[in-house]
């Protein structure tokens, strides 16, 4: 079983043409967490994924991977898209190959039994529905042993039953690894069930860190729905009304 | 139509009816005997090709033409393809080179004819450069295309996966351009055909334009429609060919 590795961001801050998109993060992810990061788009939560990802550079501050400054791509950390990414002209099990160096047939196989997709090992992506596609890219992304996990919203196109069912095996996978996730989101609940703890960003910044303290797996229930709410309230309570204050019931 | 899509028998036999449909009018065309002088009838065309084919003549032609069609393509494709993918990866070659293309591109193939006889005769080399000329452009510009409209979203997984240059070439840039690439090849087969006929035409001394020529010289109307034919042929040949290329390398396209 790998560890997951701990992540620290320091102060990043980020600018697109003038504009701040990320200011003054700080963040401490202790080794095998899983959190989530939730807010408004455009509150800069994917540009945070990016950084951690090295796939762009931050203008100030440091990011730590396991106490190391993040410096350009890291084998050691995978990234999940919110869309598959997967090459069209490659069978199932080719693309999974990607994800590591091992030659070796039987993992490729391994990773794909465990994501339920062993039987689809030899035909092209095409043939696929939109979550098996996903589940691929997550073999893909699992297969190399990652000791991070970025997921960058990437059940946003899914319909709400394979997004139930991807979240639990996502869930599932990261009991059994306990790799360090990160998951971009905008589906409060989703967070609610994944994560250990939640980071509200708005406008750039940090505005709460939430923790949830359901017991895993977890279904729905009133304390879900607790935490969910608590959640947008914080993150609409700028922009609107709380709802709940003009219908008093 | 779902019986046609049945059938694979019926798929075989129907683009074959409106050629045969052809032939049927020419020959109803020529059962006037002095019609013919002008437009000879099938049964002299077949006896014409069954008697060069006995001297091993008409064989002789269309070897050499299909040889320097072929050559021709083969150079003229290898420096488009190359030169597209340099022009492709490289933005500095790019700006090097693209606007020398762009302005020979429009130089039409058979406008440089007479500068290519002056220097080379009418030998060999100077149909062959014509159709490498000709065939050149279409590889190269898909060719380019196809590296530059690679999904960018495709190449950031690739560097997410630690992919080096060679790995991002081989597995993402060139299998995402081949089907780009091959519409140039099948393009340029068209081309490479036309060209060789325009050239074979005006100055040669073998292969199929030759054998056109000389029998226009002598009224033998059967040999020129003759040729006629066997550019028909060989065009439709290297297209099933381009075809059959096409469906193997793109197997995993839905087609």
């Amino acid at each position: 079983m790998t560890e997951g590795f701990s992540l620290a961001i320091h102060s990043i801050e980020k600018n697109f043409d003038q504009v701040k998109v990320l200011k003054k993060i700080e963040m401490t992810i202790r080794a095998g967490e899983f959190v989530a990061i939730v807010g408004h788009s455009g509150s800069g939560k994917s540009t945070l994924l990016r950084l951690i990802a090295g796939l762009e550079e931050s203008d100030e501050g440091e990011i730590l991977i396991d106490q190391k400054k993040v410096q350009g791509i890291n084998p050691q950390v995978r990234y999940l898209f919110q869309e598959p990414r997967l090459l069209p002209w490659k069978t199932v099990a080719a693309n999974v190959q990607l994800g590591t160096e091992e030659q070796d047939s039987r993992v490729v196989l391994d990773t794909l039994e465990k994501i339920g997709l062993a039987d689809k090992k030899d035909i092209y992506p095409d043939k696929l529905s939109g979550g098996q596609k996903q589940r691929v890219s997550l073999a893909r992304a699992l297969i190399g042993q990652p000791r991070i996990l970025l997921l960058d919203e990437p059940l946003g196109a899914l319909d709400a039953l394979t997004r139930m069912e991807m979240q639990n095996l996502i869930e599932s996978i990261w009991v059994e690894q306990r790799f360090t996730a990160v998951l971009v989101t905008h589906d409060v609940e989703e967070a609610v069930t994944l994560a250990d703890r939640v980071f509200i960003i708005e406008d750039g910044i940090v505005i709460e860190v939430v923790e949830i303290t359901l017991s895993r797996p977890r279904i729905v229930s009133n304390d879900k729905t607790y935490f969910t709410n608590a959640i947008l309230k914080k993150i609409l309570r700028k922009n609107q009304p709380d709802p709940a204050e003009d219908y008093v019931i | 139509m779902k019986y046609i899509k049945k059938h694979q028998a019926l798929r075989m036999i129907i683009p074959w009816l409106v050629p045969l449909l052809l032939i049927f009018f020419w020959y109803e065309a020529t059962l006037h005997p002095s019609d013919t002088l002008l437009l000879p009838s099938p049964s002299e065309v077949v006896d014409r090709a069954i008697a060069m084919l006995k001297t091993g003549e008409l064989q002789n032609y269309i070897f050499v033409s299909t040889k320097r069609a072929f050559m021709g393509f083969f150079i003229g494709g290898l420096i488009g393809f190359v030169l597209g993918l340099i022009n492709g990866l490289s933005v500095t070659i790019n700006l090097f080179f693209n606007t020398t293309v762009q302005m020979l591109r429009n130089i039409p193939a058979l406008a440089i004819i007479p500068l290519m006889i002056i220097w080379f005769g009418i030998g060999e080399e100077m149909k062959v450069i014509l159709v490498a000329f000709g065939v050149f452009f279409p590889i190269y510009a898909n060719t380019y295309h196809g590296i530059k409209s690679v999904d960018q979203d495709l190449l950031e997984m690739g560097s997410v996966y630690g992919f080096s240059r060679f790995s991002m070439f081989k597995n993402i840039i060139f299998p995402s351009a081949l089907s780009s690439i091959l519409v140039g090849v099948r393009l340029s087969l068209g081309i490479m055909w036309l060209v060789l006929i325009a050239a074979e035409t005006v100055a040669t001394d073998a292969g199929i334009g030759y054998m056109a020529m000389t029998a226009r010289g002598l009224m033998q109307m059967d040999k020129v429609v003759l040729s006629i034919i066997l550019y028909a042929l060989l065009g439709k040949l290297s297209d099933v060919l381009a075809s059959i290329v096409e469906k193997r390398c793109l197997r995993w396209k839905k087609i």
